[in-house]
């Protein structure tokens, strides 16, 4: 319809239309080639100083290109990130939280959105305040409590009748991660409530109401109809909790201790290199020397390994997201 | 009586089984999520407002805890000397960069609605902000590539980020002295910003995604314009996602690390000053709170629900 119409358009008006659209594609063209430099340049910056050889390094008519192609600095990054380690603590992480997650989190949201129930608006209230206060406030309270972890209080309710009240120590653990996901305190998890919820809250209600008539329960009404139909926002904020559970490096760094995931890793090592570099007359011996000055490499390969996985995964959801919509005939 | 009450408080008809069968559907929806908030984040809260009140040590035989009532704020209000003029200074960033943030990502996401041709390359490029900019690799970045500390790569800093032409030729245009410097702000972190704004530009783009494109159409038939159309159907449509947005952006704003206050609470916080630590943080939150509860008031009014 918008076809014929600008084909009419076209027929009726002159020439003149068409430079002005022509003109305004050329604009957008220029804008979104523009903006896409911008956004590539630290990949492209990764990608030009990861691979160069300290010769290159140094030399001044040596801008984006190096002269010979070098792999020291990647595999020194490999080996300092003890990268093969490092990235499966990272997974074991990453995968089950945002699984466990997106449950509670979309439970929780169609909640908010779709039901009135006793101390709802107290409960958004807790909602938003959780959002805003980062963690890093109540770190130390918080870390007392993983370190005795009394399973939501029932332990030390054993405790008041056993005069020893029943503590696990859940530092150093992935458990700690999974049970703050399932029960919705993982990384940003209001966050993500809050946005489903604003989402939910905008669905027509006539689907659901068909299929109230036709007998299904919340839950099944639910299950059946509201997730088929938010396919893309559930592939959206399951992506966002990946890439905030692979990428933080504060809580990991506060309840480990002895192996850390990748993003901590890469932290410590920026701080080694960067304190060395401080000491630059008092290191001793060809290695500490040759690590001060491939320190920019270095480090360009560590962020490269770190986002590579993100940016794969990326490659196979971002078709789910912005095809899905399209394809499903039901729109909000 | 207690019915009444409890009809008063709720909104929810005691006497009306359904609805009551609903409330403890939504209720049983939300109750992972409430037993997770209060253990894992209300009780170290309340723990942490405690310490605001007292002086702590933390020591080897345990925490000792001496109450101090509200010297802690009296301190902070009246005799810290940074935290005043901070407030002010990470509160007029915020405002800038919430702005620019909004009308970049609004922008994108409406031109990259259309189609034409590279639009999945395109989108998957603007994504790539996201995924660096929540974690170290952005800092790491931001030393090596926006050469905030460092010598060694200087030669590749003016490719980019500084533009010293530019400068120059807003320093000639006879204006205050006061605009050329926002102006240089501005310009200067506007790359900073807009990476930023990745989870925004997705969230928007999520929500033009889902506008049906009938309306479009009938606008079309109606001869509506392109301006017209952007008012009329797209901003009505997208408005819950705006506000989220919108939202989203103040709060990660003031709680970046680079924000000064967060450097604050971080700082004090290593020093072992841990219920000054606490303080500020509570004045803060409550200070992010308001705001953000006034923003909701004023923006919520104007949004548009389907339902």
């Amino acid at each position: 319809m918008r076809l014929l119409n600008r084909r009419m358009q076209g027929g009726s008006d002159s020439v003149r239309a068409g430079v002005a659209s022509v003109a305004k594609k050329l604009i957008k063209a220029v804008f979104l080639i523009g903006m896409c430099y911008v956004m590539l340049y630290p990949l492209l910056f990764i990608f030009s100083s990861g691979f160069m050889t300290i010769d290159d390094m140094y030399n001044p008519s040596v801008v984006w290109l190096p002269r010979s192609f070098s792999t020291q600095a990647l595999n020194a990054a490999l080996s300092l990130l003890k990268y093969s380690d490092s990235i499966i603590k990272t997974v074991l992480i990453t995968l089950p939280s945002s699984c466990l997650q997106i449950v509670t989190v979309l439970l929780a949201g169609y909640g908010f959105a779709r039901f009135k129930f006793w101390g709802r608006n107290l409960f958004f209230g807790l909602l938003v305040f959780s959002i805003i206060v980062p963690v890093q406030s109540y770190i130390i309270p918080l870390y007392v409590n993983m370190k005795n972890f009394d399973f939501f209080w029932l332990g030390s309710l054993v405790g008041i009748f056993t005069k020893s009240p029943i503590t696990t120590n859940l530092l150093n653990t992935e458990h700690l991660f999974y049970l703050q996901a399932l029960f919705g305190a993982g990384i940003r998890s209001g966050l993500c409530i809050f946005i489903i919820r604003q989402f939910y809250r905008n669905m027509p209600l006539e689907l659901e109401e068909a299929a109230m008539i036709d007998g299904c329960g919340p839950l099944k009404t639910f299950i059946r109809v509201m997730i088929p139909n938010t396919l893309p926002l559930i592939a959206t904020i399951f992506l966002f909790s990946i890439v905030w559970y692979w990428n933080d490096y504060y809580l990991s760094s506060m309840f480990y201790n002895t192996e850390f995931p990748l993003s901590v890793n890469l932290t410590m090592l920026r701080t080694m290199l960067v304190t060395l570099s401080q000491q630059l007359g008092g290191v001793s011996g060809m290695a500490g020397q040759e690590l001060i000055l491939m320190r920019e490499p270095i480090l360009a390969c560590g962020c490269l390994i770190t986002i590579v996985p993100l940016v794969i995964l990326y490659v196979f959801v971002q078709r789910y997201f912005t095809e899905g919509v399209e394809r499903s005939g039901i729109v909000g | 009586m207690k019915i009444k009450f409890f009809r008063n408080i709720s909104g929810i008809d005691m006497h009306s089984r359904t609805q009551v069968k609903r409330a403890i559907w939504g209720l049983a929806f939300v109750l992972p999520w409430i037993i997770g908030t209060l253990y894992f984040f209300l009780y170290p809260m309340i723990q942490s407002v405690i310490y605001a009140f007292c002086k702590v040590n933390l020591t080897t035989k345990g925490d000792m805890f001496v109450p101090v009532g509200f010297d802690n704020f009296r301190y902070l209000f009246t005799q810290d000397p940074h935290f005043i003029t901070n407030l002010t200074k990470s509160i007029g960033n915020v405002v800038y960069q919430v702005v620019i943030i909004m009308i970049f990502s609004l922008l994108i996401a409406i031109l990259l609605r259309d189609k034409f041709v590279g639009r999945t390359l395109v989108r998957a490029i603007f994504f790539f902000p996201f995924i660096i900019s929540s974690g170290v690799v952005i800092t790491i970045l931001q030393e090596q590539v926006l050469m905030t500390a460092g010598t060694i790569s200087q030669q590749q800093q003016a490719y980019m980020f500084a533009a010293p032409s530019f400068d120059y030729f807003i320093e000639q245009l006879s204006i205050p002295e006061s605009v050329t410097n926002l102006v240089k702000t501005v310009s200067m972190s506007f790359f900073n910003v807009i990476w930023k704004s990745g989870v925004q530009i997705i969230l928007l783009l999520t929500a033009v995604n889902h506008i049906p494109s009938s309306s479009y159409e009938a606008a079309d038939i109606e001869g509506a314009a392109a301006w017209e159309k952007l008012w009329k159907i797209t901003f009505p449509i997208i408005s819950p996602t705006i506000l989220v947005v919108l939202i989203y952006s103040i709060i990660d704003s003031f709680t970046d690390y680079g924000n000064t206050i967060m450097r604050m609470i971080s700082n004090f916080f290593e020093l072992g000053q841990y219920e000054y630590s606490a303080t500020i943080g509570i004045v803060y939150f409550v200070i992010i709170l308001a705001l953000v509860g006034a923003v909701n008031l004023i923006v919520g009014r104007k949004i548009h629900y389907a339902v």
